[in-house]
């Protein structure tokens, strides 16, 4: 009990000072069911942020263009909230249906199904069998599957997509162009480089990175690991192992495990993306 | 009761802004100053942090904190995540500055709270690597494994560092019980 409480106020002062991977979010987030006083403890980012102030030099004023700027943002900002509360207004009544129980929709479902079977039990029997010789089924063509780069041009279709460009790291990174394309709704997504280097790939990968305002930003989502074996144009299936709330950047960081790994140094950061 | 800024700023009320950036707009501008890079990166950051304050300015609870805090905590953690998000590969030089130690006791500084005062009274009684270790972690937002690799430390040294650090100054502030009030007084 003592060493869980020990440990726990181990990963508190970790989460204030570095920030958590993710087993050690798990970890924190077991201990504190079992002392859930500490559910809520900012104790530790007070004292942070007592830190932060100490010795604080607050003899430079704000420059006078970022405060108008800051101004500007606000009017914008109060203008698109007086928009969202206009639209909620005019949503339709319906809107507003109360919520069915679980338990009505399963007499609905009991319905149907019946019905169905009901149905199956009459075509079977009493439908002419001749019929069926004279009608025999069509034959289905099967779609032919569509490559990656037509599921791309599909999807730069969709209304509800994002696309942005690469930009390098920093500004004396080499300069990698291409872009993301994701949409948000159907978790699906392409991204797309003209000039990756070419790596080795059993020694090492390049890994796609989302990170999720949802999620902890400390810990964004793997987007899935790609090779490149050959110069010039490649499109990568975006495969992201968590379902994104709202990415606000995608970041390909150059990997010397050839699976990937599981938290990234970003030593090897190539590109990044932010929305 | 009058309602406080950021009551009317949840409300709506857009002459609050104008207050807002006159009451907390220095504190802001100062701390971005000194967990940014450049003024360039701190400009920007300031208007992320008014965007945060007018968007969570519903959630303030004066029970709960001041103003003051509510502001510095929400200042603060943007500028951690810029940090870190901030996926830098820091050179030697980059360093050099950074583990510099803040002046001390100049007549420009100000004290903005009487925790930041006893913070600094705390730090002082901390043993070097352990100010040297938080000073990078919580102010200049530096990973353990950066924080290894610049002092030539073992990962398990910086962390327990880190740890008995920051739990000496919360103690040292009075706030190691979690049921303490939680303020930072302004």
């Amino acid at each position: 009990m003592e060493n869980n409480k020990e440990r726990m106020l181990e990963l508190l002062a970790d989460q204030t000072a570095f920030g958590l991977t993710e087993d050690e979010a798990l970890e924190l987030k077991m201990l504190l069911k079992e002392f859930p006083e500490w559910e809520n403890d900012e104790s530790f980012e007070l004292t942070a942020l007592a830190i932060s102030m100490s010795n604080l030099d607050i003899s430079e004023s704000m420059p006078t263009h970022l405060r108008s700027k800051i101004l500007d943002n606000s009017e914008k900002y109060f203008a698109k909230e007086e928009e969202k509360v206009e639209a909620e207004d005019l949503q339709p009544t319906f809107a507003f249906a109360p919520r069915r129980s679980i338990f009505d929709w399963l007499g609905w479902a009991f319905a149907a199904a019946f019905l169905v079977v009901l149905g199956v039990n009459i075509w079977t029997t009493r439908v002419d069998t001749q019929a069926k010789v004279d009608n025999p089924p069509k034959t289905v063509t099967p779609t032919p599957e569509l490559t990656v780069t037509q599921k791309r041009e599909q999807l730069l279709a969709s209304v509800g997509k994002i696309q942005l460009n690469w930009t390098p790291p920093k500004p004396d990174a080499p300069a990698v162009t291409g872009d993301v394309v994701w949409d948000n709704q159907k978790q699906e997504g392409y991204i797309r480089f003209q000039n990756l280097p070419v790596i080795d790939a059993s020694k090492e990968t390049y890994q796609l990175w989302i990170v999720d305002e949802t999620h902890d930003p400390k810990t964004p989502v793997d987007g899935g690991v790609f090779k490149v074996n050959k110069e010039g144009e490649i499109i990568v299936e975006i495969d992201a192992k968590l379902k994104i709330g709202k990415p606000i950047m995608f970041a390909v960081t150059k990997e010397s495990n050839p699976e990937g790994v599981v938290i990234s140094s970003l030593k090897g950061l190539m590109a990044v993306a932010k929305v | 009761m009058a309602k406080t800024i950021l009551n009317r700023i949840a409300d709506g009320d857009k002459s609050a802004v104008q207050e807002c950036l006159d009451k907390f707009g220095g504190l802001i501008w100062s701390l971005a100053r000194r967990m940014c890079p450049n003024k360039d990166d701190a400009e920007d950051a300031v208007q992320e942090i008014f965007i945060d304050i007018w968007k969570n300015a519903g959630r303030f609870d004066e029970i709960q904190a001041s103003e003051t805090t509510f502001v510095a905590m929400i200042a603060r953690r943007r500028l951690i995540d810029r940090l870190r998000k901030n996926q830098r590969q820091p050179g030697i030089d980059s360093f050099e500055d950074i583990l510099m130690e803040p002046a001390e006791n100049s007549n420009e500084m100000m004290q903005t709270s009487v925790e930041a005062k006893e913070a600094a009274k705390a730090l002082k009684i901390l043993r070097p690597e352990q100010r040297q270790i938080l000073h990078l972690s919580i102010v200049q937002g530096f990973s353990h494994q950066e924080i290894s690799d610049a002092l030539q430390m073992p990962l398990g040294t910086v962390k327990t560092h880190a740890r008995r650090g920051l739990l000496q100054v919360r103690e040292f502030l009075g706030l190691e019980s979690a049921e303490i009030a939680r303020e930072v007084k302004a």
